[in-house]
C-alpha cells in the first residue's frame, strides 16, 4: 500500500475548498449564466446542499467500515471483480476530469494571457509541476495548499471588495431566473462541482479518525459554498446576464474592471497568481486521486512508476478536444451535469447494498 | 652586457640535458613507505620505561615531527620518568612551574615506595587542576594531541595525564555575520572551551548538559552537544547523538561540515539546520527545546530542529519592543520577497504583461530601451551576474575597499553601464533592490538559497510570464513543504498547525510569551506563570 | 541506437542519467521557444485614442493616435517635430504624438493596414478613449462596431466612450498635448473632470456595452 502520510483537518479543509473554488475562476460562471440566468448565486447553494446530502452517504460508508478508504470498501461490498470495475470507473473519471479541466485552464490562459503560445507548452509546464508535486507526496500537497490558502482567500476577497464600484443591483432581477424548476434541476445536476469532497474518501487513511473526515467534509462544502455563491453574486451584479454569457472568464473581467483613479487600474495580472496556483492544486489533487485509486485497486506499494504514464495519458486526453467552445459547452458541461453519478450515486448504491446484504468489515 | 648575452645563450642554444627531471606525482606504491621499522602495536602501557619511550617515539614519529617534545628527567632524583607534550599547545608556565618543579623536588619523595608513586604524585605533588590516569595508548595519544601532558614513570603501568591546554587563540570579538544594534556583542570563537564557557555564562542552570563527542577520523576533533535536561525531548537528543556518532569521515572541522553530514536532505537547496554565531541566540534555541551543537574549528553553532520562521527571526526582535520587532520582521519578509521574486516579476511584466504597467512608466521604459541593444532577458542576466561577481570579489579585497566595493561599486558600475547604453536605468534599480533584499535576510544560508532560487524564477518568468512564475512558486514552495528537519516539517507552525505561540510574523509582548513552542514536542510546555509580571499581579490582589 | 548506447558499456544507472540529461536539454531548449509571446516593450507602440467614422472608400474610417517615442530620457533634450500632426506648443515634450487614419472594412482589417504602414505593432492595452462620431451613432451602427472590440483581448472595458459632434478624425486630431508631458495623463484628467462639471457623460466601454445589449431575447 502506498504510504501517504498524515495531516489534520485544517489542511484537508484548505485542500478541498481550494480545489472546489478554483473551478469558478474559469468558464463556469459563464455557463451558469447561460443555463439559469440571474439565479446562479442560489443555484450554487442548492448544489452545495445536494452535495452535502451525497457526502452524508459517503460518510456513512466510511463510518461503517472504519479506517478503510473507499476503494477497499468497494471491494468489500461488491466483491473483487465488480469492485475493480467500479473503482476503475471512478479513477478514469478523475483522470478525464483533470484533463478537461486543464484544457479549460489552458484555453482561458491562451485567451487572456498568452495568445500565441502553443497549447502544448502550457500543458507541458503544467505536467512538470504536477510531476514534482506528486513525487513529493500527498502530505506536502496538503501543506502547500494550507500555506497558499491564505493568499488565495485574500485574493478572492480583495477582488470582490475592490469591484464594489461596478455593482448594480438592478442586474440581479429577475430574481428567479429562467424559472425555479429550471434552477433546482440544474442545481441538483451541477452538484458535482462540490464532488471533490469525495477525494476525502479516497485518502481516508491519511486523516486520523472519522471525526476529522466529517469535519473536513462539511466545513469545506460550507465554506466553498458560501464563497462560490458570493462570487457568482458578484458576477451577476457586475454584468447583466446577457453580457455575462459572452465573457470567457468572468472572474478575469471582474478584476479587469477595477479602476480607482490613476494608479489602481489594470491590476488583473496580480490575480493571475491566485488563479493559477489554485488550479495547480486542483488538478494535482485530481491526478493524485487517480494514481492513488489505481495503486489501491491493484495494491501497489509505490506510486512512482505509475506517475509518468499517468501524466502522459493526462496530456494526451487534454489535447483531444478541438477548440474552446467544444470544451466549455461540451466536455465541461457534461462532466458537471453528470458527475454526480460517480460522486454521490455510486456511494449511495454501495451503502444501500451494504445494508441489504449485510457485508461486514473484514476482521 | 655579457650577462645579457649569456642569458640569451642559455635560453636558445643547445644544452646537455641535466639530470633533474620534472616532478611527477605517480601512484602510491609500496616502495615509498616510511622507512621506520614497524614496531609491534601496543595498546597498554608496559612497565618498562624504555619500551614506552620507544613506542611513544614510534607512535608520534618523532624522527619526522619535531614539535613533539619528550622530556626525560628523574623524579626526586630517584625515579626515571618522561613527559610527552606538544610544544606550542601547552601552557609553558604550567609545565615548568606546576609539573617539573614539584616533581624535581627531592624532599617530597623521600620515603615513597615505588608502587605508590603514581598515587602519591597525583594526590600530593602535582599542583594542577585537571588530572587523570590512563593506561591505554590510544587515549593517551589523543589527549596529548589535544594539548595535555602525559607523564610516564618507570615501573608504573599507568600514565598521568595533566591538563595544560594553552594554545593561542582568537579573542572574543563581535560576530561577523549577525550584528545587532541593541543586544550582546559577543560572538563565538574557534575554541570549543571558550564557546562552552560563553553559553554557560548565559544559561546558569545545572540542567544544561554538555556532552562532548569525537568527530572526524583523521583530525580527531570534538563536537559539543548542548541540551536542557527536562525541556528537550529525549528522542531528539538520541537521534542527534546517533547521527553525530555514526559519522565516519576523515576531516570534519567546524559545524558547517558537520551540518552537511547530518542533515536530512542534503540535495535540497534550503538549509535544515539553523546556524548562529551568537551565544544569546543559541541560548534562546536551547530554551526552546532544541539541541545545539558546536564544533572545534569554526565559530558557528547549529541548532536542530529548525523551521522556516526560525530562519527569518533575529534575536533583535526579542531585545526591542514588540512593535519594533514586528515592523522589522515585515521589512525582512519584504526583503526576502524582493530578493527572490522581484527580477522574475520585472521580466514578466516587461515582456508579457504590458498592460499592468502604468502608462507613463511604460513610455519612459520604452524610451530608455530605445538605445539598448540587448533583449531584456539578456540584460537582466548580465547585470545579475555582474552583481554576483562584485559581491564575491568584495569578500577578497582587503581592508576598507572591500566593504565599499559591495553595493556602492555595483551601483556605480550600473550607472556607467546606463550611460553607455548597455542597460536601461530601471534595471539597475531592480538589481540593486534585489541585492539589498538578500542582505536583509538574517540567516546566511537561507539568503544563499534564495540567491540561487532567483535564477530559476528569472528563467521561468522570461519563458512564460506570470504563469511561469506561478509554476516556479508552486514548485519551490512544494519542495520546501516536503522538507523535514529532524522530523519536523519545514513550515511547522503554519502548515501542520500546532498550538503555536503566535510569534511567527507578528511579534508579541514578552510577557505574553508564556508557553514554549510546541513543535519541538518539549517535555514541559509551560515556561512562565500566566502573568509573569509579578508587580501587576500583586496590585490586582491588593485592589480586591 | 539503444544498442549503440549499450555497447558503450554504460551500466544501467548512468544510461538513465544520460537519457534524463538529454530530456532535460530538449525541454530547456524548446521551452524558450514558448516565449514567442514575449514582446519587447519597444516592439510595440501604444495607442491612446481610437476614433471611428463612417468611411468614404470603405465601411469604417479608423483613426488612431499614438506616441512616436522620439526624444530619449533627457540625455539629448532636443525637440523633434515629426509626423503628420505631432508637434506640441509650449515646452519640450517627452513624446510626440501622431495620428493615422485609414479606411477599412472592419476594425481588425484596419489594424492590419496600419501595422503595415507603421513600423511597429499597435497595442491597445493603454487606450484611454474611444471616439465615435455622431453620424455612426445616429445611423445605429454602434452595435456593429462595438461587438468585435469588446471581445478583443487587448481592449479593456475601462476605457471611455465619447460621442463627438462632427467627424471623429477632427476630434482625434484636436487631442493635443497642452499641459504636461504625457498625453495619456491629460486625457485621463479631462475625463475625470466630467464627473465634477457634468458637461459630458462619464461612460466606460463596459457599462456602455451592458446598456446597449437588450435583456430580452
Amino acid at each position: 500500500m502506498i504510504s501517504e502520510g498524515k495531516f489534520g483537518p485544517q489542511e484537508a479543509i484548505c485542500l478541498i475548498t481550494i480545489s472546489i473554488l478554483s473551478k469558478i475562476f474559469f468558464t463556469s460562471p459563464r455557463q451558469v449564466a447561460e443555463i439559469v440566468g440571474t439565479a446562479g448565486w442560489y443555484m450554487t447553494l442548492i448544489s452545495a446542499f445536494i452535495a452535502a446530502i451525497g457526502f452524508t452517504f459517503v460518510f456513512f460508508l466510511l463510518k461503517k467500515y472504519k479506517n478503510k478508504n473507499i476503494i477497499e470498501i468497494y471491494e468489500i461490498v461488491y466483491g473483487k471483480y465488480i469492485g475493480i470495475i467500479i473503482s476503475g470507473l471512478t479513477g478514469i473519471f478523475f483522470l478525464v476530469n483533470a484533463s478537461v479541466n486543464v484544457r479549460e485552464f489552458g484555453d482561458v490562459l491562451k485567451v487572456y494571457m498568452l495568445p500565441i503560445t502553443p497549447l502544448e507548452y502550457i500543458l507541458i509546464i503544467f505536467a512538470g509541476v504536477i510531476l514534482t508535486l506528486c513525487i513529493i507526496g500527498l502530505e506536502s500537497i496538503a501543506r502547500l495548499s494550507k500555506l497558499s490558502s491564505y493568499f488565495i482567500f485574500a485574493g478572492i476577497i480583495i477582488v470582490l471588495l475592490l469591484s464594489v464600484q461596478n455593482y448594480d443591483i438592478n442586474h440581479l432581477f429577475p430574481l428567479l431566473g429562467y424559472g425555479l424548476g429550471n434552477t433546482v434541476l440544474h442545481g441538483a445536476a451541477r452538484s458535482s462541482v462540490y464532488g471533490d469532497v469525495f477525494i476525502l474518501a479516497v485518502i481516508a487513511n491519511s486523516l486520523q479518525g472519522i471525526n476529522h473526515i466529517k469535519k473536513s467534509g462539511y466545513f469545506s462544502i460550507i465554506i466553498s459554498g458560501i464563497l462560490a455563491s458570493v462570487n457568482l453574486l458578484a458576477f451577476i451584479l457586475a454584468f447583466p446576464y446577457s453580457t455575462a454569457q459572452e465573457i470567457t472568464s468572468p472572474m478575469y473581467e471582474l478584476s479587469a474592471l477595477i479602476d480607482y483613479g490613476r494608479f489602481i487600474q489594470r491590476i488583473d495580472p496580480i490575480f493571475f497568481f491566485v488563479w493559477i496556483v489554485s488550479s495547480f492544486i486542483l488538478i494535482t489533487i485530481y491526478i493524485y486521486s487517480f494514481i492513488s485509486i489505481y495503486c489501491k485497486m491493484f495494491k501497489y506499494p509505490d506510486l512512482k512508476p505509475v506517475l509518468f504514464p499517468a501524466i502522459i495519458m493526462f496530456l494526451v486526453i487534454a489535447l483531444i478536444p478541438e477548440d474552446v467552445s467544444t470544451v466549455v459547452t461540451g466536455y465541461i458541461q457534461s462532466i458537471r451535469e453528470y458527475g454526480w453519478i460517480i460522486f454521490y450515486f455510486i456511494p449511495f448504491i454501495t451503502f444501500i447494498t451494504s445494508l441489504i446484504f449485510k457485508k461486514e468489515a473484514d476482521a | 652586457m655579457s650577462k645579457f648575452f649569456s642569458a640569451i645563450k642559455n635560453l636558445l642554444t643547445y644544452k646537455e640535458s641535466l639530470e633533474e627531471q620534472q616532478f611527477e606525482l605517480l601512484e602510491y606504491s609500496e616502495n615509498n613507505e616510511k622507512g621506520v621499522e614497524r614496531v609491534a602495536e601496543q595498546s597498554y602501557i608496559s612497565l618498562k620505561l624504555n619500551e614506552n619511550l620507544a613506542y611513544i617515539n614510534h607512535r608520534f614519529n618523532t624522527i619526522k615531527s619535531q614539535d613533539i617534545i619528550i622530556r626525560e628527567f628523574k623524579i626526586g632524583e630517584k625515579y626515571t620518568a618522561f613527559l610527552v607534550f606538544i610544544d606550542e599547545m601547552v601552557d609553558k608556565l604550567t609545565v615548568n612551574n606546576s609539573i617539573l618543579r614539584p616533581l624535581m623536588n627531592t624532599e617530597a619523595f623521600q620515603n615513597i615506595p615505588s608502587k605508590e608513586i603514581v598515587e602519591y604524585i597525583s594526590n600530593n605533588v602535582l599542583s594542577v587542576g585537571k588530572i587523570s590516569r590512563e593506561n591505554k595508548y590510544d587515549s593517551i595519544v589523543k589527549q596529548v594531541l589535544n594539548g595535555m601532558t602525559a607523564l610516564f614513570i618507570d615501573n608504573c603501568n599507568e600514565a598521568i595525564l595533566i591538563g595544560t591546554k594553552g594554545f593561542e587563540k582568537r579573542n572574543i570579538e563581535k560576530p561577523l555575520t549577525e550584528s545587532v544594534i541593541r543586544g550582546a556583542q559577543e560572538g563565538f570563537t574557534e575554541d570549543l572551551g571558550t564557546n562552552i564557557a560563553l553559553i554557560r555564562r548565559i544559561i546558569r542552570n545545572e540542567d544544561l548538559i554538555v556532552e562532548i563527542l569525537p568527530v572526524g577520523k583523521a583530525n580527531n576533533s570534538s563536537c559539543a552537544i548542548f541540551y536542557m535536561d527536562g525541556i528537550t525531548n529525549p528522542s531528539l537528543i538520541n537521534e542527534a547523538k546517533r547521527r553525530i556518532e555514526s559519522i565516519d569521515f576523515d576531516y570534519i572541522s567546524g559545524s558547517g561540515m558537520l551540518e552537511e553530514m547530518i542533515n536530512d536532505q542534503p540535495l535540497l537547496l534550503f538549509p535544515q539546520i539553523s546556524t548562529t554565531e551568537r551565544p544569546d541566540k543559541s541560548a534562546i534555541y536551547l530554551l526552546d527545546g532544541k539541541v545545539l551543537f558546536i564544533m572545534d574549528g569554526a565559530p558557528f553553532a547549529g541548532a536542530v530542529p529548525t523551521n522556516f520562521f526560525d530562519l527569518i527571526h533575529s534575536p533583535e526582535d526579542y531585545f526591542l519592543r514588540w512593535q519594533f520587532g514586528t515592523f522589522l520582521r515585515f521589512i525582512r519578509m519584504l526583503g526576502i520577497f524582493a530578493s527572490s521574486i522581484l527580477p522574475g516579476i520585472y521580466l514578466a511584466l516587461i515582456l508579457f504583461h504590458h498592460d499592468m504597467v502604468p502608462t507613463d512608466l511604460l513610455f519612459s521604459i520604452a524610451q530608455s530601451r530605445e538605445n539598448v541593444p540587448f533583449p531584456t532577458f539578456i540584460e537582466l542576466l548580465l547585470m545579475e551576474i555582474a552583481f554576483e561577481l562584485i559581491r564575491e570579489a568584495g569578500l577578497r579585497v582587503p581592508g576598507a575597499i572591500g566593504t565599499t566595493l559591495g553595493i556602492i561599486g555595483a551601483l556605480i558600475l550600473g550607472q556607467a553601464a546606463v550611460a553607455a547604453s548597455i542597460v536601461s536605468p530601471i534595471l539597475i534599480i531592480v538589481v540593486a533592490v534585489t541585492g539589498i533584499g538578500s542582505f536583509a535576510t538574517p540567516s546566511y544560508t537561507l539568503a544563499f538559497a534564495i540567491r540561487i532560487a532567483r535564477f530559476f524564477f528569472i528563467v521561468l518568468g522570461a519563458a512564460m510570464g506570470f504563469y511561469g512564475i506561478s509554476a516556479a512558486i508552486v514548485i519551490i514552495l512544494g519542495i520546501m513543504c516536503s522538507m523535514k528537519s529532524f522530523g519536523i516539517p519545514f513550515f511547522t507552525p503554519v502548515a501542520p498547525k500546532t498550538n503555536m505561540r503566535p510569534d511567527v510574523i507578528i511579534g508579541q509582548p514578552l510577557y505574553k510569551q508564556t508557553e514554549r513552542i510546541e513543535f519541538t514536542n518539549p517535555v514541559d510546555l509551560k515556561s512562565a506563570a500566566a502573568e509573569p509580571r509579578g508587580w501587576k499581579r500583586r496590585r490586582q490582589k491588593d485592589d480586591k | 541506437m539503444l544498442k549503440m548506447l549499450k555497447m558503450l558499456n554504460l551500466n544501467k544507472f548512468s544510461l538513465f542519467k544520460f537519457l534524463l540529461l538529454v530530456a532535460a536539454c530538449i525541454l530547456l531548449i524548446t521551452s524558450l521557444t514558448s516565449c514567442t509571446d514575449s514582446t519587447e516593450v519597444n516592439d510595440m507602440t501604444y495607442v491612446i485614442v481610437v476614433g471611428i467614422d463612417k468611411g468614404i472608400i470603405n465601411k469604417w474610417r479608423l483613426t488612431v493616435e499614438f506616441s512616436t517615442m522620439k526624444s530619449n530620457n533627457g540625455n539629448s533634450g532636443g525637440q523633434t517635430s515629426d509626423g503628420k500632426n505631432g508637434s506640441s506648443t509650449g515646452n519640450a515634450s517627452q513624446n510626440d504624438y501622431t495620428t493615422v487614419t485609414v479606411d477599412a472594412p472592419s476594425f481588425f482589417a484596419g489594424i492590419n493596414i496600419i501595422n503595415t504602414l507603421v513600423s511597429r505593432k499597435l497595442n491597445f492595452a493603454h487606450t484611454k478613449m474611444i471616439v465615435i462620431s455622431d453620424e455612426v451613432a445616429k445611423d445605429g451602427l454602434l452595435g456593429q462596431f462595438i461587438a468585435p472590440i469588446i471581445r478583443y483581448r487587448q481592449m479593456r472595458r475601462t476605457s471611455h466612450v465619447v460621442i463627438s459632434k462632427g467627424p471623429a478624425v477632427e476630434f482625434v486630431k484636436a487631442c493635443k498635448l497642452l499641459i504636461g508631458k504625457t498625453l495619456s495623463t491629460s486625457i485621463e484628467t479631462i475625463i475625470e473632470e466630467s464627473q465634477r462639471s457634468g458637461f459630458f457623460p462619464h461612460v466606460t466601454l463596459g457599462r456602455f456595452y451592458n446598456n446597449i445589449k437588450s435583456f430580452f431575447y
